[in-house]
């Protein structure tokens, strides 16, 4: 699941899409309007439930549209990183990039590397059947 | 009815000299301190008059956050409130100067020098093992305890073993260890009641619009539980450790809160509770913050 | 009433007799520094000491979380009863079995629960008196013949004699079935009713916490809006505790999970229990959720079954994080509200 920034990660994703570049359909990616609105409980739910893994994605810093989203953003899945880690999640589960508008190229090879990473660490299944 | 444990008289009477004071010259409308009730067991107890200031005591049971009632109407409902506090109880409360939920001149904080809380069976509670908050930080009153030692002020920092411990686990067997304890849990939400700094009027588990966490105890959801409660923590637990305490199924919440308190402490060299206008880390960042994970 | 007296090894042979007939055998046992009723699979695994183990039998016959249908996307909507799994619970204490009783009006009041009946129907209990009763126990104010020997809600009933032995008497008819089927042990004699007695009326003695139950109730439904209830009570923090361990709470919320629908537990002390979908909340102040909990168990209970939902276990004070004690509260209501009528304070 990708979550990424209207102004510059979405827009590049999009580029990325208008010159037919390939890259893993994996991903499902959710538009948000910066990345530091992201509620990280909607990450933890995403991957205590059995998503593969999570992709936040936003401008580069300096260039986020709302000043200073992305600096809290980047402060904030620090963190959850860790706490994921710690309750037994693999922190490489949640990935976070820097992709601006132009950047199509960069996208594409950010959700191949994300893919392959993520793939590596197998299926996410945390909960049987019958705890959930 | 008095155990062996209670024997911190004069301190006691202090306590209770001082509570009458504020009473009688309207200070305070209430204060709020421990007291033993008729089972034998210390607990917290509202006292609203002179009289009443008896009841207060001080000992080595006196382990409740009172400060946990400065974030409920009730006492914001009175004018002022005056609150026995221990050196960790008032970093709940500069705490929650922090975040604004505490006005200090609304408050009279009666600081009390404390070596140590005992638990019921007499063991000295995990935290205070490596306290170094014995004597409150903050305090418009403060009750000494001469045998508060200056020497144990000099302690280096914070102790984390048991979170290391945790650490050092595989993954795996990490995720087994809080499938485990998440089975137990029965979603009673005394860890969010008996926390100093969860004061949502709403909390986020009763939100349905959209529902961030299923309500029933299955082990997904209390897993869940434990982990989003936590990251809100973030960066603004001090460690109190009374959601362990309050915990009628004996899970070890403080290992996830502390371990934020520790990491938050490595990344940002910042302790909550320490001082009134530092803002948590949460709420702000650095244009240095790391980013080796971010591609 | 059939009676035997048997020793500890033959106790685990009948735990063990049950377990080959195709019940599941459910007893206190230790888990960390807990004791909580579990599944024992030998009759050595159980606790012979102990006053009340954390969780009740309502954790069997109401279970926390329980699934009630489930649904496919076509519509198609499957209703999951519980199956027939035959359990006995072995070590209820008398408080506990009353507690029993009273679940079993209240899910069988305005419809049948289905699933608690089924659960119901399955489920045996077999009691052991209380010898040695807790500081925090009052189940002897009820004026039901509820005591620390009652013995009429349960199927079969224990009583330690001694470090040896103990009575063994049935009950109900399926308690002289069960102790039809223990071979062991020795037919029960008029001396070992003596010691038995002896042991209650100790027993009795030991409980000093007393309440005239009509009184109480009295007083509580004369002063509802009494102030006495805004103080008395400013230690609770709202948190589940009480509600989810006493053994007589019996509230829950259904709500749908994927495809299934599920009921659990709730509690009338959170804040959004009575939360109308308007905004409005009744129960909007801490002060007004435990004056709820103290009239559902005195007053609106005992208005409409005649008798008094509390069964006086102390589990609610036992594990209360500020200890709030619901007898001292009731206890003491009208000496206090009389008091506030003077002016005074609580």
């Amino acid at each position: 699941m990708g979550f990424l920034c209207k102004w510059c990660s979405y827009a590049g994703a999009d580029l990325a899409g208008t010159s037919r570049l390939t890259y893993p359909p994996n991903i499902s990616i959710i538009r948000v309007p910066c990345t530091s609105r992201i509620n990280s409980h909607v990450i933890i739910k995403a991957l205590a439930t059995g998503l593969d893994g999570v992709l936040v994605s936003g401008c580069h810093p300096g260039s986020c549209h709302y000043v200073n989203g992305n600096y809290k953003a980047r402060r904030r899945l620090l963190v959850l990183r860790r706490l994921i880690e710690f309750m037994g999640v693999d922190p490489r589960r949640l990935q976070m990039s820097w992709v601006s508008a132009s950047e199509g190229f960069k996208w594409a090879s950010v959700v191949r590397r994300a893919t392959e990473e993520i793939r590596q660490l197998g299926p996410n299944r945390l909960f049987l059947e019958g705890e959930t | 009815m008095r155990s062996k444990a209670f024997n911190r008289e004069g301190m006691a009477s202090e306590i209770r000299q001082i509570s009458r004071r504020l009473l009688d010259a309207g200070e305070v409308e209430t204060v709020i301190g421990y007291e033993v009730e008729v089972g034998g067991c210390v607990c917290p107890v509202f006292i609203d008059c002179s009289e009443e200031t008896e009841r207060l005591i001080w000992g080595e049971q006196c382990v409740h956050n009172l400060a946990t009632f400065l974030k409920k109407p009730v006492t914001k409902e009175r004018n002022k409130v005056a609150v026995i506090s221990k050196g960790c109880d008032v970093r709940s409360i500069i705490a929650l100067m922090q975040e604004g939920q505490v006005v200090r001149e609304d408050i009279v904080i009666i600081g009390v020098d404390c070596i140590g809380q005992r638990d019921e069976k007499g063991d000295l509670l995990l935290k205070c093992t490596n306290c170094r908050d014995h004597r409150p930080q903050l305090h418009d009153f403060l009750v000494v305890d001469a045998e508060v030692d200056v020497r144990r002020f000099d302690v280096e920092g914070a102790e984390y073993s048991d979170v290391e411990e945790l650490e050092e686990m595989p993954v795996e067997e990490r995720l087994g260890f809080w499938k485990a304890e998440a089975e137990k849990c029965i979603r009673c939400y005394a860890c969010r009641e008996g926390c100093p700094l969860c004061y949502c009027v709403e909390c986020f588990t009763d939100q349905n619009m959209p529902q961030y966490l299923p309500s029933s105890p299955s082990i997904q959801g209390n897993f869940l539980w434990l982990m989003m409660r936590a990251f809100d923590l973030a960066g603004r637990c001090t460690g109190c450790m009374e959601c362990d305490r309050v915990c009628p199924v004996n899970i070890p919440l403080h290992l996830v809160n502390r371990k934020l308190v520790k990491d938050v402490d490595e990344l940002f060299g910042y302790e909550a509770g320490r001082n009134p206008s530092e803002r948590p880390p949460l709420s702000v960042f650095s244009e240095e913050d790391p980013d080796e994970f971010i591609m | 009433m059939a009676k035997k007296v048997i020793d500890d090894e033959c106790l685990n042979q009948f735990v063990s007799l049950l377990r080959q007939r195709g019940y599941t055998v459910v007893a206190p046992r230790a888990e960390g520094s807990r004791i909580v009723y579990g599944e024992v699979e030998t009759g050595a695994n159980f606790l012979r000491e102990y006053i009340n183990p954390q969780n009740s039998p309502k954790d069997f016959l109401f279970p926390r979380r329980e699934e009630l249908l489930s649904f496919t996307d076509d519509g198609e909507v499957i209703a999951v009863v519980p199956e027939a799994v035959k359990t006995v619970l072995l070590g209820v204490r008398p408080c506990d079995a009353m507690a029993v009783q009273h679940l079993d009006k209240i899910f069988n009041w305005d419809y049948g629960d289905i699933y608690y009946n089924r659960r119901r129907r399955n489920t045996i209990l077999i009691g052991l008196a209380c010898n040695k009763p807790d500081p925090t126990c009052f189940c002897t104010s009820f004026g039901n013949g509820l005591g620390p020997h009652q013995k009429e809600n349960v199927d079969l009933m224990l009583t330690k004699l001694d470090e040896r032995s103990y009575l063994v008497e049935a009950v109900s008819k399926t308690g002289e079935e069960l102790l039809s089927l223990i071979a062991c042990g020795a037919p029960g004699r008029p001396s070992h009713d003596e010691k038995a007695l002896k042991l209650r009326e100790r027993a009795e003695k030991m409980i000093t916490k007393r309440l005239d139950v009509d009184t109480t109730v009295k007083v509580l439904d004369n002063n509802f809006d009494s102030d006495y209830w805004k103080d008395v009570a400013r230690k609770c923090i709202g948190c589940g505790i009480c509600t989810y361990l006493c053994p007589t709470c019996y509230c829950f919320d259904i709500e749908d999970e994927g495809t299934s629908r599920l009921r659990f537990w709730d509690s009338c002390q959170f804040t959004v229990y009575s939360k109308h979908a308007t905004g409005h909340n009744p129960r909007d102040q801490p002060y007004k959720r435990y004056r709820n909990r103290v009239y559902h168990k005195f007053v609106y209970f005992k208005k409409n079954f005649d008798e008094v939902l509390c069964v006086g276990c102390g589990r609610c004070k036992l594990y209360c994080p500020m200890k709030v004690d619901i007898f001292k509260i009731v206890a003491e209501a009208e000496v206090n509200i009389v008091k506030l009528g003077r002016g005074g304070g609580v």
